[in-house]
Formats: C-alpha cells, structure tokens, sequence
C-alpha cells in the first residue's frame, strides 16, 4: 500500500477514543505540588466509607454527587503551601473542610442541596472577618480566600 | 419545615448536642464545638433537653462521644428557636421522648446568615463540653 492510499484510508477512522484520555502523570505532578490533596482525597474517602444516618446526631452518609463536588473543589485549590484539611462530614448529608494556620481558620461547606459552596474566615482572635456563598467557577476568589490563611 | 419555638422549654435549661470528635476544635482552655457541629444541609439539628434521665440514656446510647452543653437563652439570642420533636426521637431511647428537640431559625434564612448563626453558638464562652464514658 502507498504512502498515499494509507493516509487516505487513515483520514477515514476516527481516532477519538470514546472516553477521555487522562494522563497518569497529571494527577503524580498534583500530588507533588499541592501535598495536601492526597490526604485531603483520602480524608473524604474515608468519610464516604463510614457514613451512616445516625438518629439523634444527623444524617451523616454523603452521596456520590456531592463527594464529586467536593473532589471538584479540592483540584480547584492552587496553594501549594495549605496543611492538609480537616475534613468532615456535615449532618444532613454534607461536607465540611476545616483548615487551622496560626490561629486563622478557614470552613469551607458543601451541602448536598446548593451548587454552591461556603466559605467562612475567623482571625486569630476567633472573629467572623469574611464569609460567602461560591460556585465552582469562582476559582480566583476561593484561592483568594483560602491564600489569606497562609499569607505572613 | 419551619421549627416553632416552644415556650414551654425554658431559656436557663440546657440543650445536648451529641458530637462527633472530628466537630471539636481545641482552644487554649479545653475544647468547644467547631463550626461543623452545629451546621445541617436542613437547617435544624438535634439535640436533647438536660436532665439525670436524658444524661444517663445518652450514655448508654452514645458511649465515648463527645457532647456539647449548650444553654438555651444562647440558642435563642442567636435567632435559633428550640421545638420538641419526640417523633425523631431515637428509636432505642428509653428515656422521655420529649426531651428530643430540634434547634434552627424559625423562618426560612439564607445559608450565609444560617452558618453566621451556628457559628456564633458554639463560639459562645457559655458553651461547654463533656464526654460519655467510653464503653467498657
């Protein structure tokens, strides 16, 4: 066959996989920079795993969807420098993530009922200084909130 | 659904919150709940009325958790109502089933001013926490 007929036949394929190609080394290169995410991921595993409706307390257990939320929200984080999150179930099947740093505390929340998150800022004295209601495509904003925590 | 509060609970009782212990942030004095522990998707959380009765069957139901004491009048001064909800009592509770509450804002808010007002709750000095004994 030429050169010629086998391009031809080529053009002629589609080479789009019906899936989307993923790196492997996209989420390592992640890992690396930001050495929170790993933890933080596992953290919401395990509260995913152990999740159950406990009468008297709440409704701890978290739906797929809202776990993909939040699992959207930590890879839209981009500090490097953030410790590892608390990270906890919320009663009525939402999620809570907790970062302490020198006495500043950052909550972030999502509740499975709003496509939105919320994020509270207290100082070292213990005081409310900022809150808000985000969507996902507020990066810059949320990157701005949490960078106060670790800013000298 | 709207919480109406009842009068009939009075502001100096004082109102259990069971924890978790990822719900406790350490301060330089001891522990208090953190903002997480009072936070529902439903805007209302439960929580028992103070008594021997209600101490001693959340002990046996709830061995080795953590617990938060939180007086009424602070629930109340911080736009929350306390409404008995002994339909969503624990089903193995022994004890009055009255003494089930559910605590929350009494009309619909948004949930800035939602989580404003939990966290103004458990930040508040008065609250304190104990522990249920581990079960042996």
């Amino acid at each position: 066959m030429s050169l010629l007929c086998y391009q031809a036949q080529s053009q002629r394929v589609d080479i789009t996989p019906p899936y989307a190609i993923e790196s492997q080394l996209e989420p390592t290169a992640s890992f690396e920079r930001f050495p929170w995410l790993l933890e933080a991921l596992r953290g919401l595993q395990r509260i995913c795993d152990s999740g159950q409706n406990i009468p008297g307390i709440g409704d701890l257990r978290i739906s797929p969807p809202t776990a993909s939320f939040v699992r959207r929200l930590l890879s839209l984080i981009s500090i490097p420098r953030l410790p590892v999150p608390r990270i906890s179930p919320i009663s009525g099947g939402g999620v809570g993530l907790l970062w302490n740093v020198g006495g500043k505390e950052a909550v972030l929340t999502v509740y499975p009922n709003d496509e939105r998150l919320a994020y509270m800022l207290s100082n070292e004295q213990d005081e409310l200084v900022s809150d808000g209601l985000l969507t996902l495509e507020q990066q810059r904003t949320l990157n701005s909130a949490l960078g106060w925590l670790v800013e000298r | 659904m709207a919480i109406a509060d009842d009068a009939t609970i009075p502001n100096n009782n004082v109102l259990l919150r069971i924890l978790l212990d990822d719900w406790i942030k350490k301060t330089a004095t001891g522990s208090r709940p953190n903002s997480l522990a009072l936070f529902d998707s439903n805007f209302e959380n439960s929580c028992f009325i103070s008594n021997a009765q209600s101490l001693s069957e959340l002990q046996r139901l709830f061995p080795g958790l953590p617990v938060a004491g939180i007086p009424v009048d602070i629930i109340r001064a911080n736009g929350f109502v306390v409404e008995r909800r002994p339909t969503e009592c624990p089903e193995d509770y022994a004890g009055d089933r009255n003494d089930h509450v559910v605590v929350g804002p009494p009309e619909p808010c948004g949930r800035k001013e939602y989580q404003r007002m939990c966290q103004a709750i458990v930040k508040n000095p008065r609250v304190f926490m104990l522990r249920f004994v581990p079960e042996r």
